[in-house]
């Protein structure tokens, strides 16, 4: 049963394709393209194009069938021959240019001739294959003039038409300074033997534009020649176009052909070039050197720095380090020590590709002591400096250097990540300097692992100052985080924390909890809160409002409403609408209603300001007119106008005309950036 | 010649009043950020609409860049989006009064302007330029400016067509020069640091990259909306409107055609594809570490807009397969950006700005360790091009990036008007087995224009 299916629908299918390629579906497309081409024949620019997108859509779907594409460029050409208006020939000389054939030659080559019509002709022809078109095109050279004898030119140029040569021979000293650069670019184009010798020629008998462009193409014609595998050819010709009486641009391309042509010798042109030339041709020089192939030595060129300008050594300096040849590591050293700060920081950026664990004395130094551009610099490249013994180095140099130098060490063990240097890090935490023991716990944050929280916990406790108490609540908050299980990232905390003695570290330790978010931290945070010692509860305050959840909204709320501490309430109100503006399952008219109690509550302008942006968070009408209710307080106009159009973004699609009512109010208003949104969105609407 | 023998000689240029110090004093380029004359950088800059004003005010505003000439073909006009007054006059003004300001002299005349791009490339002194015309002139000028030996800033796409694309590349090498093109989302820290992770292989071997470029827009919602005639007006004063369609086919002044809307009618762009896709696909292409090389395979079907003036294609999906069996996945829907999907996790660009999303989310919170794969970093675009235009170094977003990112936009384009899979060869650069598709790789050019 299931092959009679199959042979069915074979048959079917079959059956189909004969359908379609019978004289009956050829018929079809004839009386198409006849009645599309009818309508066409009356278009003028700007009526309706939907018959022309009807006809390009028949010469779509003819693509794949002969007889169909013959069938329509015939009566194309019958179009083209007809009075039809100039813009429904254009639009067929553009249809033609994707399916024409050499039939189209003589129609094209007619219209080739007229001014009005050449360049439409030229436009289809360009693109069709075939011998008929080049000669109809070099025909119509010798019958026509000016405008369109250039296009024909161009045309036979982009074509690569080799029989002009001759002929452009000739025209690249014609009169007609149009007709002589389209000549000779079309040489260019061209690039044979042929075309090169008669650029050659008139390389040295043409002047101003028209030599600008034989020289460009005599640059074509010497590069396809060394594509081509003919270097001595190329050679030449650079050779020649390298001349001192030549533009810049021009030997600038010469010397990168002559660099590229001199095989093993490419290193010693750039080496003369470094010692002779001016600053523009030394530039080319310069990028040659990445383009140089990795057999040939740089060092000779790198000696050379020393003797180059400063825009030039900043340009070595660079290529050599795209190259990565270290074998040139010294003479960057050298360049660190330049008068030019430009030049320093050049070389000392270059020491990330070609630097070693050698230069870590002269980086960390140039960290400690250097100016502000210096110290960044000598920092990334210590960050980023590669080599596989420059970790170990590091982490070797810290116990045996003056703090200054230790400090940048620390850091850049941080910047590496590297985290075999945990153990030392922790020894240094300890330090007798200030710096030292803080930059310690900040690399910590980055190297310390979850095995170090205990450890971190007691550098915490031994803090000696509050600076470094808080750096290491930070490092503690980043570390825990590091635990996959969100729900064991506080464990060590809260293990520690009963038998912690002092406000000041159980403070600091319940700011930890609360940053960590961990839900088992929220109950002994919210017993925290109603602890007898004031600065216990203000941490607590602190810790809920940092929690990661809105849960904690409610004891907030109720230390706002209840607390006789007015730095608790305020802390408190900040809390609560800080978690107010978290996600959450509240409808978004519910968290409106939030923020308006909040309002109510709230004593300073500061916390006022802070609801105002949490509601152009919101992206509903009621968010929208909620902000405008406070047009009229003076202390919120501002953050008022701001939250409007902020939220008119997103409500000016869905519902345009509230929106629009409640722009009009801020369109003038003295904040430019507030009256220009609101003009933009209102005029948007009104469109 | 040099910067201080500097005289005018194009007699095209609409020359400034010169009684001005040429130069601007080291004390006005901000005195506390001392540039001596010789180290800045000048720049001439080439389309003054929308995109070529910001650049211009961008540029004006980095440290030791000098802004010496302004071109445009039109002299103001508010017909540019959403109404603005662009073009070489409000450009002038808004030079001239920050320099001035600079100078502390309440006014500034030193720099020149000219109508046409040529009269301003003619200058010597100008070491880079700006592109911000629109795309139909990028790759001409492109070419031109390389070969007077000029840097280039060229806004994306790179070029109208893939041929245009493959000669600026060819110039730039030729004459050795800098160009940045102007996809400067690739400069985005998130960005470059969501490339680092997946080159680094925190999201495992890569799978899909979903690419979201939806037209919901306002300016979208117009053009599919609009029914309005496009009849046939005459040239404002102070337009050249034949030097604007330049290269392109020769069809009448309607206002649409030109400021800003261009974009939507092929012969001068590729609608989205070209213009936020050049951002997008853009990245794709940089994550993807296929800079220089592109999909195998093609498959795109979309519906074009169709009225009296805009053609460009407004909805649209497509599918792309890379030789490395990534699949870059895309349509006209979702929010604007990319997700590189991999074998452990995922992450979502945003489209502009750059916000990141990821899953696991742990991934933004990674560090890339020495050794591991980095592609840099830079304050901004701009800046990333100025700094290259000194050392030489190749800039984030070069020509050939540029070209192959827009190469694609196109095939997409092309594959949408074919209606069928294409085959592509990045490595020669042609559509296999397909003649009628190869065709659209290139355009004719009007004269006296040619490539």
């Amino acid at each position: 049963m299931k092959k009679v299916l199959i042979y069915s629908l074979i048959l079917t299918l079959t059956l189909m394709a004969l359908v379609l390629n019978t004289p009956n579906a050829t018929a079809d497309v004839k009386a198409k393209t006849e009645a599309l081409l009818k309508r066409i024949e009356t278009y003028e620019f700007g009526q309706s194009r939907e018959p022309l997108t009807a006809f390009a859509e028949l010469v779509r779907s003819s693509i794949d069938s002969r007889e169909d594409k013959k069938l329509i460029e015939k009566g194309m050409l019958d179009f083209l021959e007809s009075d039809a208006t100039f813009s429904g020939k254009q639009f067929i000389c553009k249809q033609l240019s994707i399916i024409g054939t050499e039939e189209a030659v003589p129609t094209l080559a007619l219209m080739l001739l007229k001014k009005e019509t050449s360049d439409i002709a030229r436009y289809a022809l360009e693109r069709i294959p075939g011998r008929r078109v080049d000669k109809a095109l070099r025909d119509a050279l010798s019958k026509t003039k000016g405008k369109v004898k250039v296009g024909i030119i161009n045309t036979l140029g982009q074509r690569k038409d080799e029989r002009s040569v001759r002929a452009f021979g000739k025209l690249v000293y014609d009169s007609n300074e149009t007709i002589a650069t389209a000549a000779a670019a079309a040489l260019g184009k061209i690039a044979n033997a042929k075309a090169s010798d008669a650029l050659a020629e008139a390389k040295n008998k043409t002047k101003g534009s028209v030599k600008s462009i034989v020289l460009d193409s005599y640059l074509m014609c010497a590069d396809l020649f060394n594509e081509n595998g003919d270097q001595t050819k190329a050679f030449e010709i650079y050779k020649q176009l390298f001349a001192p009486e030549l533009s810049t641009p021009i030997r600038s391309a010469a010397l990168r052909g002559l660099i590229t042509t001199s095989g093993n010798k490419g290193s010693d042109v750039i080496v003369k070039i470094l010692k002779t030339e001016n600053d523009k041709i030394k530039t080319t020089a310069i990028g040659m050197v990445r383009e140089l192939p990795s057999s040939q030595k740089v060092d000779k060129i790198a000696v050379e720095l020393a003797n180059l300008s400063v825009t030039n050594k900043i340009q070595l300096l660079a290529a050599l380090a795209d190259r990565g040849d270290v074998s040139v590591h010294d003479e960057v050293v050298k360049a660190t020590l330049d008068k030019s700060v430009d030049v320093r920081l050049a070389s000392t950026k270059a020491l990330i590709i070609l630097g070693n664990e050698s230069d870590i004395d002269l980086l960390t130094k140039m960290a400690a002591k250097g100016d502000l551009a210096e110290k960044e610099t000598a920092r990334e490249t210590l960050a980023l400096l590669s080599g596989a013994k420059v970790d170990e180095t590091i982490i070797a140099k810290i116990a045996d250097t003056e703090p200054e130098i230790q400090v940048e060490l620390i850091q850049s063990v941080g910047s590496r990540n590297i985290s075999s240097a945990v153990a030392v890090l922790l020894k240094t935490a300890a330090s007798a300097d200030r710096k030292v023991r803080l930059e310690s716990i900040k690399s910590l944050e980055l190297v310390g692992t979850p095995k170090d929280l205990d450890n971190l916990v007691d550098l915490l406790i031994n803090a000696q100052s509050g600076l470094e108490r808080r750096r290491a609540e930070k490092t503690i908050v980043a570390v825990a985080h590091k635990i996959e299980n969100q729900n064991e990232q506080a464990a060590v905390v809260l293990k520690k924390l009963p038998s912690v003695k002092g406000v000041e570290n159980r403070s600091a330790l319940l700011r930890v909890i609360g940053n960590i978010g961990d839900t088992n931290g929220l109950p002994v945070l919210q017993k925290s809160l109603k602890d007898k010692n004031e600065d216990i509860q203000k941490a607590s305050i602190q810790a809920l409002s940092d929690w990661p959840t809105p849960e904690p909204l409610e004891e907030l709320l109720s230390v706002v409403k209840t607390s006789k501490n007015e730095i608790h309430q305020v802390l408190a109100l900040r809390g609560h609408i800080r978690l107010l503006g978290l996600p959450s399952e509240r409808t978004d008219d519910e968290t409106i209603q939030l923020y308006k109690a909040a309002m109510k509550l709230a004593q300073n302008t500061g916390e006022k300001r802070m609801i105002l942006s949490g509601i152009s968070n919101i992206r509903t009408v009621n968010a929208l007119n909620t902000a405008a209710s406070f047009l009229t307080d003076t202390d919120l106009k501002n953050e008022a106008e701001v939250a409007i159009v902020r939220i008119a973004r997103h409500t000016r699609g869905n519902f345009p005309q509230k929106t629009k009512a409640v722009l009009l109010k801020v369109v003038n208003s003295k904040n430019n950036e507030v009256s220009n949104d609101a003009r933009r969105y209102l005029k948007e609407i009104d469109k | 010649m040099n910067r201080r023998q500097f005289i005018k000689k194009s007699t095209k240029a609409v020359l400034g009043a010169l009684s001005f110090p040429y130069l601007i004093p080291a004390s006005a380029i901000g005195r506390n950020n001392f540039v001596p004359p010789s180290d800045r950088i000048t720049i001439g800059c080439i389309g003054l609409g929308g995109q070529g004003t910001h650049n211009m005010r961008t540029f004006m505003n980095l440290k030791g860049v000098q802004i010496i000439a302004l071109c445009d073909l039109e002299k103001g006009s508010n017909d540019y989006h959403m109404n603005s007054f662009r073009g070489l006059d409000p450009a002038k003004q808004i030079l001239e009064n920050f320099y001035a300001e600079k100078m502390g002299t309440g006014k500034y005349k030193g720099f020149t302007t000219h109508e046409d791009f040529r009269g301003l490339l003619d200058r010597e002194d100008i070491d880079a330029v700006t592109v911000c015309t629109p795309d139909h002139w990028h790759g001409l000028i492109s070419i031109a400016a390389a070969k007077a030996g000029k840097d280039i800033y060229c806004e994306k796409p790179l070029t109208n067509t893939i041929e245009e694309g493959r000669a600026v590349c060819e110039a730039v090498k030729r004459y050795h020069r800098i160009l940045q093109t102007g996809s400067h989302e690739r400069s985005n820290d998130s960005v470059r640091f969501a490339c680092e992770l997946v080159r680094n292989g925190r999201i495992g071997e890569i799978k899909e990259i979903y690419v979201n470029m939806p037209n919901s827009d306002s300016h979208h919602l117009y053009l599919i909306n609009d029914k309005t005639p496009k009849p046939e007006m005459v040239v404002p004063d102070g337009f050249n409107y034949d030097m604007w369609l330049g290269p392109a086919p020769d069809e009448p002044y309607t206002k649409q055609r030109c400021h800003f809307w261009w974009r939507f009618i092929t012969q001068y762009g590729g609608g989205e594809m070209t213009d936020r896709g050049a951002h997008i696909i853009d990245l794709a292409q940089f994550i993807n570490n296929t800079d220089d090389s592109g999909p195998v395979e093609i498959y795109a079907e979309g519906n074009q807009l169709e009225n009296e003036l805009f053609n460009a294609f407004y909805e649209y999906k497509f599918e792309c397969t890379y030789s490395n069996g990534v699949k870059l996945i895309g349509g006209s829907e979702g929010d604007r950006g990319l997700k590189i999907v991999g074998a452990d996790g995922w992450i979502f660009i945003h489209i502009h700005g750059g916000r990141l999303k990821a899953y696991p989310e742990s991934l933004l919170s990674e560090k890339i360790a020495p050794g591991e794969i980095r592609v840099g970093r830079s304050p901004l675009h701009q800046q990333n091009f100025i700094d290259s235009v000194k050392s030489r170094k190749q800039p984030f977003a070069t020509a050939e990036i540029g070209h192959r990112t827009a190469t694609i936009c196109h095939l997409l384009n092309i594959g949408m008007l074919k209606g069928r899979k294409l085959e592509w060869d990045p490595v020669n650069e042609e559509i296999k087995n397909d003649f009628e598709a190869n065709q659209m790789l290139s355009r004719p050019m009007r004269y006296p224009w040619r490539l």
